[in-house]
């Protein structure tokens, strides 16, 4: 499989995960989007890896999924925050602060 | 030589340290045995412990600042071995400068947390681990010679900061820290696809390499160049989130207004700085080419858009507000704006990176002190928000109103205040630099800026406030006080005396090649 | 004094740090400490932070007058406090460093002696007047602050060192009217004093920016050093060139509208310093925001508004004097406006009844006679009136002080406590406030052998005789052409009528104050007591708790008669200032009296001015005239008040003002100038058609002002209404922003730069951009060059006089992506009239001569 393609790949799964951001009222859903963002940059990094030989790309995937979850952890417990606080997640209906 | 390296990077290794006892002392020294005792003694106790940590996590980071300032002295080029934490950490004289102003800023908040969260009787003493766990990640981001580094020192910062602005468990906090995490996190997707772009182009992770490797790529078509381009775009718009420029702004209001205030402190002081500094370094080593520095098709004319947009609009809003707090978070952004221009104005003049971290060290003062004045001027229930709540506050608590000026005025560049001296080492440099337009923006700008500031004033000076309107009652604390004495005594010492300071920022350079 | 000399060396004369320090330690422990400390700490620390100033200044003095002694050079005492920034000037002069220096001269050290001594006499007055306010300790802290700042001014010795000083009068001044800021008008006038200021604080500005970029230097010295490179002839018309779209116009119409025009760099800069020195000195046009700004306390208005602060715009003039006399155009700008403001200030003050507003007008009257001395060049005379007018007008401040003080103890209500119609008889009840105030109505209104009578009449001698030379010799700036020399600019010659138009007006504005002065005199002092029905052994009513500004729920029924005890004198801290200042309105004169052959003033003075006096030339004689027409204008003045108002009761001004109800009004109306600032709805369509200023001022401040700011506005909210508080927006206006942002990266873009390299070669030379290739159309034939583009960025041109090419440049990016530009590159024609500009050199000699030397010849003669 050429370099190219996948590429294409990652760069789709990259357009997906921004188009999930835009769409989603869900904070959850936003948090997926998020992340599909964030493993078409790994399938990037590794494809890099591996058409260009060296490890550098695979450890820079390793911790960028490491990081991902740190983030999504603090994300959901941001969520959870709020619902707990509104009872909802839809987060377009949380605009109290604004202007 | 060991002795060296850990003296060299002792302002990271303290604060870190700090980091982990604070957390420690927090987790263990938790009272209320009983459980039962009436709530209200139970969140004093809490609330009591919050001081007690404030002034930990402030000594650490002064204690850190203080051994930048050694570390500074020492010459970070003359401390054996320390480069062998290149390329992953640049340990220079911009590293040692930025690591100062950020433990300055750090210490300021956490002070300012002490009496905030006594008063207002949060119980949330994890505000000063993250803050020291923040502080760690900002420091290293600064000095992140490599991606990798760069990113974990970046979501380091942001995890820590994201939890800051979600503190008081208030709908309004909540909110401010989900829309913050959902935006901060979708701009470091966006940079960290730049940032795999960029080591796919190049086989590179370091700055210096990716810069070596892009100045290799020759003219013409290709994959490479195109990979590189827009990686750039990636990346500057990823910094320009951070660093809150128009129109990645958006968040910036929001967060700051929802948070508590000695958060909204901390954001606005330490992570902006932070993100100027890296984003200086990475500009400058890894797309420091002279085709990317051109005006026809570089980033120079991008961030000079930006740096205008930033000035415009946030000036322009920040006129329409009737929160004091969202005004400040505007201007934060106003101020992001004249540091674009220095930014821009690196391509040129070789002063200009010194003018950024002088104007960074006069706002970081400037800013905390003004987040600490109005946090001064509210107590429990009685705070201030609104221009209204201000209204004839020298009256009755002159200090905290005079106090406030001060910090106002230096925000809004009178002389002989810091904010003054940083305004003018950064237009300088821009007009060094032949960046006349920018110049003339930057000095309309900071006229239109000074109204804001100055309406603050009249209004704690001149205005009676309405009758029946609840009025803030502004607070006693001594740890509040105190920060605001060092801010006071900082922003008029720059002002003042702005040479000593100004020479040491003139030599700490990036050291482009 | 020997060892006084040896302590305080003249290049490290600390004392001027204790001078300077008092006050502001003063100030600091008053305002910090100052409620703890009690009313007794305050009064001492107040009077004691500025009354040692007073005795340092007075050491100063002697240490200075002692290194005068046998000099002809101007003695200075310097003292650097520290190193403070450097600027980047031009390149050919270098960097200027900033330093925080101060230094005394003859002239800063006069100043001096009066800033700390009226400052302490009205100090102790204070105690007793602002005895019961709340606010006392601040007060004092303010008032320490205002001596600090204004001590910086006059003593700074740089342009940016005088500049702090002069924001911090004007912060303390601003502070001081708004000290009861419950008070809306004090609000108001402390917003007008600000806004005000600010025009002229942008002269100074300006003027900073100019000397920094043609004389390289802020500090006097290196200012006076450099002066001569002010001569330097400035283009200011056209634009470019020529004027864009002149060709348009008739031929005739086209040329001169492209001629060029030049000024001297000094008239810029003597422009700019005036506008700063008219601001704060209040003079036309700036003058409106001092008669509001005496809302605030009365010791305040003698101290700032009339004695000190008011009068740095005269001390900068004469600080500067050497600059000045360079530009006879804007001294005469200064005389005149000087004259104007006098004539205008004066005819307001007719029809005031508000006693400090008298006073008020009356001010800004006496500024601008120290402006019409200055302004004709007679330095000392001007600086002498500045010297004399704070003694007379503090005294007369606090005399009106001390009669409100008294009224205040009935009338509860600050603009009638103030109402000369109120007031009458007071003689008989306050004595002393009599006897004192009637010296300095006499010493203002130049009584012979008073101090106002020597000082006004030398001012109006040189007024007829003085006049400003032109700096270089034949009046005219020369530059070398090829086809010759070629007179670029004809430089201002002194009118011959001016000197008698000024001396004019100067006179009958010597009629005038004498008229006003004393309708205020006779209407406080003479006749029957009018505040209300005096009765024996009155006793208050209730009580009143009161202070010295309004209280609205004190406001009396206008109709209900009122009875009071009769009015008392004011206690001896009031009525020693008064004595003092009495003292010296009456005998100050003879420190300049040249009728007696008596001018220890002028002399001290003399090597401060030397260098300004070579080019003022003063005409001899004319003694005999001033003085008749002096003593007569006095004369003529106080007559004429003494018959409308004390033989006639008064009754011909009421007559006057039934003929002609409109002038009166108009006057007592300040002829609406105020309203046409303010820019709020005048009255009559008449009395805005009088004023063409205000119409000016109604279409720049109603249509654009407002406009800007509805645009403002405007914009404000649309960017309010994008933040929604939705994170949807906020994500999408991001990706927005990194889609504007790629498209500009990744759209290519042709531009290239023209660079002169030698005669007729040119080189065209793209701008660089990543992955960008290039191809050319040098021969302008529509085919490129090659069809391959390559990395060749640049492109030679030759070209003869006025000719012209026209070359094509296409870019590809690394998208594949292209665009292109068309560059053309012109040669001008060989133009024998236009060569290259060879701008005299303009050089100072030694011995203070200013000579104008053309490049390659001698000089061609200097003026003395």
């Amino acid at each position: 499989m050429p370099l190219t393609s996948v590429l294409l790949l990652s760069m789709a799964l990259f357009c997906i995960g921004v188009f999930g951001v835009l769409s989603r009222r869900n904070a959850i859903g936003i948090l997926l989007g998020v992340e599909l963002m964030a493993n078409a940059v790994n399938i990037n990094l590794v494809a890099f890896s591996r058409f260009q030989g060296g490890v550098v790309g695979q450890v820079f995937a390793v911790f960028a999924i490491a990081l991902t979850v740190a983030e999504v952890v603090v994300g959901l417990a941001l969520v959870i925050l709020l619902y707990r606080s509104r009872k909802d997640v839809r987060v377009d209906e949380a605009n109290a602060l604004s202007g | 030589m060991t002795f060296d390296v850990v003296y060299g990077l002792s302002p990271l290794l303290v604060v870190a340290l700090g980091a982990l006892l604070l957390m420690l002392a927090e987790a263990f020294g938790k009272p209320n045995p009983q459980g039962l005792a009436p709530t209200g003694e139970v969140s004093d106790a809490g609330a009591g412990r919050a001081g007690e940590l404030g002034m930990g996590a402030a000594v650490v980071l002064f204690v850190g600042a203080a051994l930048s300032l050694g570390v500074w002295l020492a010459g970070p080029d003359n401390l054996v071995g320390l480069e062998l934490t290149r390329p992953y950490l640049i340990w220079d004289r911009f590293t040692v400068f930025v690591c100062f102003t950020l433990c300055l800023g750090g210490g300021l908040s956490c002070l300012l947390a002490g009496g905030y969260l006594t008063e207002h009787e949060i119980d949330r003493a994890e505000f000063f681990p993250l803050v020291l766990f923040s502080t760690v990640g900002a420091m290293a981001l600064a000095a992140a010679g490599e991606l990798l580094t760069l990113f974990v020192a970046l979501e380091t910062m942001s995890l820590g900061v994201y939890a800051l602005v979600g503190l008081r468990r208030t709908p309004r906090s909540s909110e401010a820290a989900l829309k913050y995490f959902l935006l901060g996190s979708f701009a470091a997707a966006l940079m960290l696809f730049g940032a795999a772009l960029l080591y796919g182009a190049t086989g590179r992770t370091d700055l210096a390499g990716i810069g070596q490797a892009i100045a290799a790529i020759g003219q013409g078509e290709g994959p490479g160049a195109a990979q590189v381009l827009i990686a750039l775009v990636l990346v500057v718009v990823g910094l320009a989130f951070k660093v809150s420029a128009v129109p990645f702004h958006m968040w910036t209001p929001d967060a700051y207004e929802g948070a508590p205030t000695p958060a909204t402190s901390y954001m606005a002081v330490a992570v902006k700085t932070a993100a100027f500094a890296v984003m200086v370094r990475v500009l400058l080593i890894a797309f420091g080419d002279e085709r990317l520095t051109s005006w026809a098709s570089g980033w120079p004319p991008v961030l000079a858009t930006l740096a205008v947009a930033s000035m415009t609009v946030a000036n322009l809003v920040a006129g329409r507000q009737s929160s004091v707090k969202r005004m400040l978070a505007y201007s934060s952004i106003a101020h992001a704006g004249y540091a674009l221009v220095a930014v821009v104005a690196t391509i040129r003049s070789p002063a200009a990176e010194g003018s950024i971290l002088f104007y960074l060290l006069t706002y970081t003062v400037s800013t905390a002190g003004a987040f600490g004045a109005l946090i001064l001027c509210g107590s429990r229930g009685k705070e201030a928000v609104s221009y209204e709540d201000l209204a004839g506050i020298a009256k009755r608590h002159p200090a905290a109103a005079m106090a406030f000026s001060l910090f106002l005025l230096s925000l809004a560049g009178v002389p002989p205040t810091a904010g003054f001296f940083g305004k003018l080492y950064v237009f300088q440099a821009a007009i060094d630099a032949e960046l006349y337009v920018l110049t003339v923006v930057g000095l309309l700008n900071s006229l239109v800026g000074a109204y804001y500031y100055l309406r603050v004033i009249v209004f704690m000076y001149m205005r009676e406030p309405a009758p029946g309107a609840t009025l803030a009652v502004p607070m006693r604390s001594g740890y509040v006080a105190s920060a605001l004495v060092i801010a006071a005594v900082l922003v008029i010492a720059l002002g003042v005396l702005p040479n000593v300071t100004l020479e040491w920022a003139a030599i700490a350079t990036v050291g482009r090649s | 004094m020997e060892a006084l000399v040896k302590v305080f060396p003249a290049n490290d004369f600390s004392l001027l740090a204790v001078i300077l320090c008092l006050p502001l330690i003063g100030a600091f422990i008053n305002g910090v400490f100052g409620k703890r400390l009690g009313r007794e700490g305050v009064t001492l620390m107040a009077l004691a932070a500025v009354g040692g100033s007073f005795l340092a200044a007075v050491v100063s003095f002697l240490v200075l007058r002692q290194a005068q002694a046998g000099s002809e050079q101007a003695a200075r005492l310097t003292y650097v406090a520290w190193d403070w920034l450097s600027v980047s000037g031009r390149h050919d002069l270098g960097s200027i460093p900033i330093k925080v220096a101060f230094s005394l001269d003859a002239l800063n050290a006069t100043m001096c002696l009066v800033v700390t001594g009226v400052g302490f006499l009205i100090h102790l007055y204070s105690t007793k007047y602002m005895e019961k306010d709340p606010g006392y300790h601040r007060f004092f802290a303010y008032l320490n602050l205002f001596i600090f700042s204004m001590l910086v001014l006059i003593l700074g010795d740089s342009l940016p060192i005088l500049f702090v000083g002069w924001e911090g009068v004007g912060l303390c001044s601003y502070l001081l009217i708004g000290f009861w800021f419950t008070d809306e008008k004090n609000a108001q006038a402390g917003k007008k004093a600000f806004i005000v200021n600010r025009i002229g604080d942008f002269g100074l500005l300006v003027a900073m920016a100019l000397f920094v970029y043609h004389v390289g230097a802020l500090d006097w010295i290196g200012i006076e050093g450099g002066r001569s490179r002010l001569l330097e002839p400035v283009k200011l018309w056209p634009i470019g060139n020529v004027v864009p779209l002149s060709s348009a116009l008739p031929e005739s119409a086209a040329a001169w509208l492209n001629t060029p025009r030049y000024v001297t760099a000094a008239s810029l800069v003597g422009l700019a310093l005036f506008l700063g020195c008219a601001g704060k000195s209040a003079q036309i046009p700036l003058y409106v925001w001092l008669p509001d700004a005496m809302a605030g306390p009365t010791p305040v208005s003698a101290l700032i508004h009339a004695a000190t602060m008011v009068t740095a715009g005269v001390y900068l003039v004469c600080r500067l004097s050497s600059v000045f006399v360079l530009a006879p155009a804007v001294m005469f700008t200064i005389a005149l406006v000087g004259a104007l403001t006098a004539l205008l200030a004066a005819s307001i003050a007719f029809a005031q009844n508000d006693i400090k507003k008298v006073l008020a007008y009356s001010t800004v009257s006496q500024l601008g006679y120290m402006f019409l001395g200055v302004g004709v060049g007679a330095f000392s005379a001007g600086f002498f009136h500045v010297v004399t007018h704070a003694f007379f007008k503090a005294c007369l401040f606090l005399g009106a002080g001390s009669v409100i003080y008294a009224m205040h103890k009935r009338i509860h209500d600050t603009d009638t406590s103030q109402d000369m119609r109120k007031m009458g008889g007071m003689k008989k009840y306050m004595p002393v406030t009599f006897a004192t105030f009637v010296g300095a109505w006499v010493a203002i209104i130049g009584f012979p052998g008073t101090s106002g009578f020597f000082s006004k009449d030398e001012i109006l001698l040189k007024a007829l005789t003085s006049q400003i030379q032109s700096p270089l010799p034949g009046g005219k700036i020369t530059q070398m052409t090829r086809a010759g020399e070629q007179t670029v600019l004809e430089l201002w010659q002194w009118p011959s009528w001016g000197n008698q138009v000024l001396f004019a007006m100067g006179v009958v504005g010597a009629v005038m104050t004498a008229f006003y002065m004393s309708r205020l005199v006779f209407g406080i002092f003479w006749g029957d007591f009018k505040g209300w029905t005096i009765k024996r052994k009155w006793k208050a009513p209730a009580h009143h708790d009161h202070d010295d500004h309004d209280h609205p729920h004190h406001h009396h029924d206008p109709d209900e008669p009122l009875e009071g005890p009769a009015p008392v004198e004011s206690p001896w801290q009031m009525w020693l200032p008064l004595a003092v200042l009495a003292a010296l309105s009456l005998g100050g004169g003879f420190l300049n009296a040249h009728l007696l052959h008596l001018h220890p003033m002028d002399d001290w003075l003399g090597p401060v001015f030397a260098t300004a006096a070579q080019n003022v030339t003063a005409a001899e004689g004319g003694l005999s005239l001033v003085l008749a027409f002096g003593i007569g204008a006095f004369a003529l003045g106080l007559g004429a008040a003494y018959w409308v108002y004390r033989l006639q009761g008064g009754e011909p001004a009421r007559a006057f003002v039934e003929r002609m109800p409109g002038l009166h009004r108009w006057a007592q109306d300040k002829f609406y100038v105020d309203e046409a600032y303010d820019e709020a709805v005048v009255e009559s369509a008449a009395a805005l058609a009088d004023t063409a200023a205000a119409a000016d001022k109604y279409v720049v401040d109603g249509i654009v002002a407002k406009l800007t700011s509805g645009v403002v506005q405007l914009a404000g909210a649309g960017l309010r209404f994008v933040q929604t508080g939705k994170v949807h927006t906020y994500a999408a206006v991001m990706v927005v922003g990194t889609a504007a942002v790629g498209w500009f990266l990744i759209a290519p873009h042709a531009q290239a730069r023209t660079v002169h390299q030698s005669a007729g070669q040119y080189g065209v030379v793209a701008a660089p951009g990543f992955g960008y290739q290039y191809r050319w159309d040098t021969d302008g034939d529509g085919q490129w060059d090659s069809e391959e583009f390559s990395s060749q960025m640049q492109q030679d041109v030759t070209l003869g006089f006025g000719e012209n090419k026209t070359l094509r440049l296409q870019v590809k990016n690394a998208f594949g992506r292209t665009a292109e530009r068309s560059i053309t590159v012109s040669r001008p024609k060989l133009d024998p009239t236009r060569g290259p500009a060879t701008v005299i050199q303009i050089e100072q000699q030694p011995d203070g001569t200013v000579r104008g030397v053309l490049p390659g010849q001698q000089p061609t003669g200097g003026v003395q």
